[in-house]
């Protein structure tokens, strides 16, 4: 990621405007034993306050990382319960990069924080109709199998 | 724009920043063997 993925200026602009780097050593403690770190590259987004919310391990190339960052801001709104600033970020991943390995979980959350935001089901089925029809062979599709019957 | 991505190292200078930037941290472990 050294040679490839962080000197993208996609990358350098990303960071400079939206989140705090920070790297760290695989072997330094305590935060190799707090965050259980097992193989490198381990890529975790954390909150302000230091908490975990998504996390991903090996190699992203500049056209991966970014998505996977964004669906990271996503979870740590939706895990907060800020359910419209989760599906702006949801909207903004689908838009830029709608062909990401990140977008199947996307469509996913998008249906799930649009029903925790109206309470209404229709959502989650059509987050399941969409991720059937374009990504069948994703394991989002599988979870999301369930709604089909709503 | 800067020219390569700016690290932090230190933690708790990270969650500092993410506090008063009012941004998400993201935390690269590496091995750089």
């Amino acid at each position: 990621m050294d040679a490839v993925t962080y000197p993208d200026p996609r990358v350098i602009a990303f960071f400079q405007k939206e989140m705090i780097p920070l790297l760290v050593n695989h072997k330094t403690q305590p935060l190799a034993g707090r965050f259980n770190i097992t193989w490198t590259p381990t890529l975790v987004t954390l909150d302000k306050w230091g908490d975990e919310h998504h996390r991903t391990v090996g190699f992203l190339p500049p056209e991966e990382l970014i998505p996977s960052l964004v669906l990271g801001q996503a979870k740590i709104h939706f895990e907060s319960d800020r359910f419209q600033e989760a599906l702006a970020d949801l909207e903004r991943l689908l838009t830029d990069y709608p062909k990401s390995k990140a977008a199947p979980e996307a469509i996913y959350l998008r249906g799930v924080c649009t029903y925790k935001k109206t309470g209404k089901t229709g959502p989650l089925k059509e987050a399941y109709e969409k991720l059937q029809a374009e990504y069948p062979s994703s394991e989002w599709t599988t979870r999301a199998s369930p709604y089909r019957l709503l | 724009m800067e020219s390569r991505v700016q690290w932090e190292t230190d933690f708790d200078k990270a969650r500092a920043r993410a506090g008063a930037e009012g941004k998400p941290i993201f935390l690269f472990f590496h091995n750089p063997a």
